[in-house]
């Protein structure tokens, strides 16, 4: 078969599939949830499909004969039983295997598709009888109606406009939800149209006109169910790109940026009118190609995480733990990048959560909880950035446990120990090598510990904060950026060096005279507002050279873990969105830095990592 | 009989504007309104059969004053003016019972259509 | 040795003459300004910005402990696991043929050997191993 094809037919595959096995488990909790069913379903008929044409014998098979199971359960000619919720599982462990071309013994196959067959045929015999009892039962009238509302091309204040056709449609006590949700659609988070579902309406023609004469509605068109199949194939105009290309055309667009802010500054310089203004416009193109591609490279985070609910139930299952674990926010869309860099390091809180987190049933009864336990994976939307929040009702960290191993890892001083906050306690775990749970399982891994979550997210420019309550439970709160390219910033020099300093991390600036710095136990602090304010001189960071005795510096004010910091540079420079290029090869791993950029002036200038010279000024 | 409107709005010019377009469309303008009080108080005395309301306005805005007929009289007919970037007042605008909105600057068939829209319905 | 042509890059550092095969250079750059790399090994000279591209420098005589007296004029670029590297050199000398090389491994396997050409001596640099081993 061609080989074009099979690339687009693993990724599609595997979509598809990932669906499959989310609906599964959507009818393990509900097994009446008839659109579980059919997503089911059609997701099979159409694998079984993709397959025949690829000339995949045994995925064809085994999508046809689930196709079949589900088609059985459609009509209630089935029931659906724990057993049968596992078999359909077993089906899709061995679907994706086979479409990630892992062989399967041949004998599995047949023995799994005699198990289909006799359920089938059993079915068959008692036929009849179900089929004289259900004689037509299906409640035609009572199902939901889906208009498709299409906006005009020219509408202004789309998310305004929508919500006057809901309006009316809630005035007449018909409206049910939408598609996207409503939330989404006060964020202006849709196209040219939205789905509305609406409650049966005994005529709907005189419903469509009012909803047409409302101004800027192009079109209301009624969405046919049989026909939805075909419907999603037409109007998925969607394509899927990979990300390695859009991380080209990334690139691209910023080092267009660089030589635009380099062409910006020569235009300045020689006045010339007519190079700036054709330069001003170019710039607004730019801006808005940048835009569109960092629009491109947002997805929900729900295309990392739906993957997680199968993973929980399984480990759960296997630890014999008894766990509701819920996912929230997962429309929330992130660069793709980050939500891949970030799938690894969640499922390790996660997999920490169900292993060292939520107790035992038992265990949980003792201590008069519910046997059941909860762990929340919830994504919030704030200011420059998305907080991910995974959180469990366990026993909590224990602070003894991570005080002694700190302790014997040197980390600090018995001494030290007893004058630490909660807090700062926790935060322990995040040095590398750190792990309280002393045997290793082959839950969460070797070697790979909360210090592992902390380094990718310092590498993507994120931050991670731990709470925790004995007995009540524990909090992770991961802070990511929204996208990783570009970043607002302030350009600083020390003697004749430039670096940048993301303004996520700045409070505020600050000029101070060489008389104000103080020295507390050998280390220079000042005064702010009655706060005494730990100092950082940037260049003793960095060995830079500088004049120490000036009259007076500038001081960042930076925040990092909730305490305050004062970075001590010579000047600013201006403040700038700089373009991050992450350190690769020798540059990776050096103290201090975060990235590096191109300067307008074409010179290379490297991007502070913030938190990590607060952790260089303690230790040095 | 003409249909008779109520103005709102706190820019003379746009008064004048809006008050232009109905006019030559045989709409009576019953009244005009500078303020969220006054057309509170205006739509009392002339129970006019269609508002046309601006967001934003000194003393009480517009949503407050929808919000304020609105409770008085459920069937009120309001139209919202608003700037364009107000879309979340719109909504408020709209959840306290206005029944549609037109952004400015506007075009005259653009306010008509809305204004016939708002007076037809039930 | 197979039978295989041999093209190798010569240059100078403190008067002794080097080479880099030729397979392993990208390009060849008068110096361009640099800046330097806060915290890093000393053998890491800075970065330069290389048509958009950051670029690390590296010392070959900070990593071959040879003193300096005389300032690098040239950047030689090579490649190693998709990343650009330069090396600082004094001067660039010429392009040599020769048919077979004398593998003789010294110095931390920095070198990989000597070429004897018109009576000179030419090392000749392992630039994967000056890249990657410590």
């Amino acid at each position: 078969m061609n080989s074009n094809y099979e690339e687009l037919f693993i990724s599609e595959a595997e979509d598809y599939l990932e669906q499959i096995s989310n609906s599964i488990l959507k009818l393990e909790k509900d097994m009446n949830d008839t659109e579980a069913i059919n997503s089911i379903f059609r997701g099979m008929h159409t694998l079984k499909g993709m397959a025949a044409s690829m000339g995949y014998s045994s995925i064809t098979k085994i999508s046809h004969a689930m196709e079949d199971i589900m088609d059985l359960i459609r009509n209630s000619k089935l029931n659906i039983t724990v057993d049968l919720i596992d078999l359909l599982l077993k089906g899709t462990d061995y679907l994706t295997s086979l479409v990630n071309k892992r062989e399967i013994d041949e004998n599995i196959i047949k023995s799994f598709l005699k198990v289909i067959e006799s359920i089938k045929t059993g079915v068959e015999t008692s036929k009849k009888i179900i089929e004289t009892e259900k004689v037509e039962e299906k409640k035609e009238n009572e199902k939901n109606i889906t208009l498709k509302v299409i906006f005009a091309d020219d509408v202004v204040l789309k998310s305004a406009r929508a919500y006057v056709v809901i309006k009316s449609l809630q005035d007449k006590n018909i409206f049910i939800n939408t598609e996207p949700d409503f939330d989404s659609i006060m964020k202006e988070k849709f196209g040219n149209e939205i789905n509305i579902n609406i409650k049966n309406v005994k005529e709907i023609a005189p419903l469509i006109d009012d909803i047409k004469s409302i101004p800027e509605i192009k079109d209301v068109v009624v969405k046919d169910e049989a026909k939805s199949d075909n419907d999603v194939v037409i109007e998925k105009k969607d394509i899927k790109v990979s990300l390695e290309r859009l991380d080209n055309l990334q690139n691209y667009i910023a080092e267009l940026v660089i030589e635009r802010g380099r062409l910006q500054q020569i235009a300045y310089s020689i006045q010339n009118e007519d190079l700036i203004n054709s330069l001003n416009s170019a710039s607004k193109t730019i801006s808005a190609i940048q835009d569109e591609i960092m629009k491109i490279r947002m997805v929900p985070v729900g295309q990392v995480f739906d993957r997680y609910p199968r993973f929980m139930r399984d480990l759960s299952n296997r630890l014999n733990k008894k766990i509701k674990f819920e996912i929230k926010g997962s429309d929330i869309e992130l660069d793709r990048a980050i939500l891949n860099a970030l799938a690894d390091p969640l499922l390790h809180l996660l997999k920490n959560a169900v292993d060292h987190g939520i107790e035992t049933p038992d265990e949980r009864i003792k201590n008069k909880k519910s046997p059941e336990g909860y762990i929340l994976l919830e994504t919030k939307r704030v200011k420059n950035g998305v907080l991910i929040i995974v959180s469990d009702d366990g026993k909590g960290l224990d602070k003894n446990k991570i005080i002694s191993k700190a302790i014997s890892l040197n980390l600090i001083s018995e001494d030290e120990s007893t004058r630490m906050s909660d807090h700062e306690v926790f935060s322990l775990i995040l040095n590398s090598g750190f792990s309280t749970k002393e045997e290793v399982t082959d839950i969460s891994g070797r070697g790979v510990g909360v210090d592992a979550v902390y380094n990718v997210l310092k590498h993507i420019g994120g931050t991670l904060e731990i709470s925790s309550q004995t007995g009540r439970g524990t909090t992770f709160i991961l802070k990511v950026p929204l996208t990783l390219a570009i970043i607002k910033a302030l350009l600083v020099n020390v003697g004749s060096e430039v670096y940048i300093i993301p303004l996520t991390h700045i409070v505020e600036t600050i000029r101070i005279n060489m008389d104000e710095i103080y020295t507390i136990m050998g280390k220079e602090v000042f005064i702010l507002r009655e706060g005494i304010v730990p100092l950082i001189r940037l260049a003793d960071i960095f060995k830079s050279e500088y004049n120490r005795e000036k009259e007076n510096f500038q001081i960042v004010l930076v925040e990092v873990d909730e305490s305050l910091y004062g970075i001590l540079v010579e000047n600013f420079v201006e403040q700038s969105e700089v373009v991050v290029k992450p350190l690769k090869g020798m540059l990776a791993g050096i103290p201090g830095l975060a990235g590096v950029t191109i300067l307008n002036n074409g010179m290379p200038s490297f991007i502070v990592d913030v938190p990590g010279i607060v952790t260089i000024s303690k230790v040095g | 009989m003409a249909t008779r409107v109520l103005i709102v709005d706190d820019a003379i010019f746009m008064r004048r504007m809006i008050s232009d377009i109905l006019k030559k469309e045989g709409f009576e303008i019953c009244g005009e309104a500078g303020s969220g009080t006054q057309a509170v108080q205006m739509y009392r005395e002339l129970q006019p059969d269609l508002v046309t309301m601006d967001i934003i306005m000194p003393d009480m805005s517009g949503i407050d004053a929808v919000r304020e007929i609105i409770k008085e009289f459920p069937n009120a007919k309001i139209l919202m003016v608003s700037a364009m970037g107000q879309q979340s007042l719109v909504v408020e605008a709209i959840q306290a019972g206005a029944k549609d909105f037109v952004v400015k600057p506007f075009q005259p068939s653009r306010v008509l259509e809305s204004v016939n829209r708002v007076l037809n319905l039930k | 040795m197979k039978n295989e042509n041999k093209q190798f890059i010569t240059f100078k550092i403190e008067e002794k003459f080097y080479g880099i095969h030729i397979s392993d250079i990208i390009d060849i750059y008068e110096k361009l300004p640099a800046v330097r790399i806060p915290n890093a090994e000393n053998f890491l000279y800075g970065v330069i910005n290389l048509r958009g591209e950051v670029v690390v420098l590296v010392s070959l005589k900070e990593k071959l402990r040879i003193n300096k007296k005389v300032e690098e004029n040239y950047i030689i670029i090579c490649e190693n696991n998709k990343e650009k590297y330069g090396f600082l050199v004094d001067s660039i000398e010429g392009i040599i043929n020769v048919e077979s090389v004398n593998m003789e491994e010294i110095e931390e396997g920095y070198i990989k050997g000597f070429i004897q050409k018109d009576g000179r001596e030419i090392i000749i640099i392992d630039v994967k191993n000056i890249l990657n081993k410590n």
